[in-house]
């Protein structure tokens, strides 16, 4: 990997856009094709009617005649040309995507048969005990997946693990290659499964924190903190008319200034319209269960909702109805987004913008796939950073921008790259990558909010009429025009800002395990981040951090 | 056009064949028109802003099947022509067997 540039996918520049614009300009040559059709009918007609002319004028009836027969063998050529062409950008649009996914099956299955012998080989090197055999295979494995993680990226080897982990699973203990692959992938990846892989295994991790008891579904303790003119608190950071990708990123950062907080900026423009844009920071609280909102038990749970109650039930045995409960206790930050936009005011005739950046942009994706929730508001906008995504079935009004990094771990958790669709752009990142770092600040910068802000600025310009030439200009500049569109001008912002702590968590007295990301501070707000001076889990400090002021005694 | 509003032309003239060369070179015009129309709303279709190889090719195909409808056209037009001549030979005639 080397050079910063951005790559963008989907929206509309993107192959899906430009195929479906095919399908429909061929359903144009079908028309056109169609009206030819009366035209050399009557030209035939015509024919006959000139018939009995014959006879007076022999000369000029043939010459006639073979006028017109040459304009309707012309005509009946370019009807036929026309029909075949339609039919070619339609047989082109089925062949190109069969193709795409065999392809994508064909790699994930080798992939998958060199997971399964690095699995074997492990296997093999544990069966007798050896030490230096295990730590020998152990090191080579690990060094090659670092090797490897590197070419492609961290996100790619993120979700390729993902991929390929049943494979690796089965050559360990010894199963034939492909058993466990063809029961838990799903067709597109030559299994059988009904839902991908990655959505499972949250499935599976938060229901094994619910049964040994590290999780609790909890229950929201919601407060409303302050109300107050945007920039009040931050200075001149959120002044201006936020109306850019990067004033949305920028909202989202400021959301980190204090834990267990959501923002919502209601933005009254001067055509007498309201906006809301809703800001939501990502994992504070790296414990499995806690007193914060932003621990992991919500960011899995609330991964785990792109599957259902239905695929949930299907891959717990749990009841249906019991695990929908469950998944809408599961993710308070949901909750305290909801109360938070009912506390504000937000009316379901006002344009909402949802951001947020890492598992703070499950949960926004959550919500804009919600049916429930896109019924009583009005959500146009997703913008999200460094979020796994993929397998949310966000509306189709709704304009999604994603922002990822090549090296960003956590985008890639769901196993899979964001569909390519009209409404939906990703943008990803690979800047830093030709610098020399160690692969846990690699990774800890690929993930900063601070630095997806500057992604967002660098769309912001792409989608600028200057940058037309560019790869992704027409997607960038079709989403950031839609944006500015919504917010015009502005009269006044306010920000509302509420939290959100969880009175109900397993271990009351548990410590606060601070959050990872990562690097050196980028912004005077948002996450303290602190480098890793050794390898080892990664520590990250919020400011000010302290107790959540409300929290329950431990259950007993 | 495009398949939303297909042209219709139906019936005779009702008339010599004099008469008749002389409304069909009419509505060889016309038809000449129809068929530019056909053309121009080609460019709808060739319209697509996807930069990509495959609307590179739809574009030229498309553009190639515009040249050919109006070249097809220009040929109406030519047999407009030549049915005016007919006409005015056959009305001649006529002409000449009234007289007898």
């Amino acid at each position: 990997m080397s050079g910063d540039q951005l790559h963008v996918r989907g929206g509309h520049g993107g192959t899906r856009f430009g195929w479906d614009q095919l399908l429909l300009a061929a359903a144009l040559l079908d028309g056109s094709a169609g009206d030819i059709h009366p035209v050399t009918r009557r030209i035939v007609e015509l024919g006959v009617i000139l018939g009995p002319g014959a006879a007076l004028s022999p000369p000029t009836h043939y010459a006639l005649s073979t006028d017109l027969e040459d304009a309707r063998r012309s005509l009946m050529a370019a009807m036929v040309e026309l029909q075949i062409l339609a039919d070619l950008v339609r047989i082109s649009h089925e062949t190109y995507f069969a193709a795409d996914s065999y392809l994508d099956e064909q790699v994930h299955l080798a992939k998958s048969q060199v997971a399964h012998s690095a699995g074997g080989h492990l296997g093999l090197a544990l069966a007798p005990l050896n030490p230096l055999a295990m730590a020998g295979t152990v090191g080579l494995q690990a060094g090659g997946g670092l090797l490897y993680a590197e070419a492609v990226g961290y996100r790619g080897a993120t979700e390729d693990a993902i991929n390929v982990s049943p494979e690796y699973a089965g050559g360990l203990i010894g199963l034939p290659p492909g058993m466990l692959n063809s029961r838990l992938q799903t067709a597109d990846k030559g299994g059988s499964a009904e839902r991908p892989l990655a959505l499972s295994y949250a499935t599976w991790v938060r229901a094994a924190g619910t049964l040994t008891g590290m999780t609790d579904s909890g229950r929201l303790d919601f407060r409303h903190v302050s109300s107050i003119p945007a920039g009040a608190d931050t200075g001149s950071a959120l002044r201006r008319t936020p109306n850019t990708v990067s004033d949305m990123m920028s909202g989202v950062r400021n959301a980190y200034t204090a834990p267990d907080e959501v923002k919502i900026r209601e933005v009254e423009t001067m055509e007498g319209r309201k906006v809301w844009i809703v800001d939501i920071p990502g994992t504070q609280d790296w414990s499995p269960d806690s007193a914060s909102v932003y621990d992991v038990e919500g960011a899995v749970g609330g991964l785990a909702l792109a599957e259902g109650p239905a695929g949930a039930a299907a891959d717990t045995g749990q009841d249906t109805a019991a695990l929908a409960e469950e998944q809408r206790q599961a993710t308070l930050v949901m909750e305290l987004v909801q109360q938070a936009m009912a506390d504000a005011g937000v009316a379901a005739d006002e344009a909402v913008i949802l951001n947020g950046h890492s598992a703070g942009g499950i949960h926004a994706a959550a919500l804009a796939s919600d049916p429930a929730f896109l019924a009583r508001y009005d959500v146009q906008f997703l913008h999200v950073a460094g979020a796994p995504i993929a397998h949310f079935d966000v509306g189709s009004n709704v304009k999604v921008l994603a922002l990822e990094h090549v090296d960003d771990v956590p985008s890639g958790l769901d196993g899979a790259a964001n569909p390519d669709l009209p409404n939906w752009t990703t943008v990803t990142s690979t800047a830093g990558t030709n610098e020399l770092v160690d692969p846990a600040a690699r990774v800890g910068q690929a993930h900063d909010i601070g630095r997806y802000v500057e992604q967002a600025g660098q769309v912001d310009q792409l989608g600028q009429p200057s940058a037309a030439a560019q790869p992704g200009h027409i997607s960038a500049a079709a989403h950031t025009a839609a944006l500015a569109a919504v917010i015009p001008s502005v009269a006044k912002v306010t920000v509302h800002t509420y939290r959100g702590t969880d009175a109900v968590y397993p271990r009351a007295d548990r410590r606060r395990v601070p959050a990872p990301p990562l690097t050196a501070p980028t912004s005077t707000v948002g996450p303290r981040i602190v480098a890793p001076r050794t390898a080892g889990p990664l520590r990250v400090g919020l400011p000010r951090l302290q107790a959540p002021p409300s929290v329950a005694p431990p259950p007993s | 056009m495009t398949g939303s509003g297909s042209p219709h032309f139906t019936g005779g003239f009702c008339g010599t064949p004099g008469y008749e060369a002389e409304q069909a070179g009419g509505e060889i015009t016309a038809l000449a028109g129809t068929v530019d129309g056909i053309a121009d709303s080609l460019g709808a279709a060739a319209a697509v802003e996807w930069d990509s190889a495959a609307a590179d090719i739809f574009r030229d195909r498309v553009g190639d099947r515009q040249t050919q409808l109006r070249g097809a056209a220009s040929q109406l037009r030519g047999a407009a022509a030549t049915a005016q001549t007919h006409a005015e030979a056959v009305h001649s005639v006529e002409l000449a067997e009234g007289g007898l």
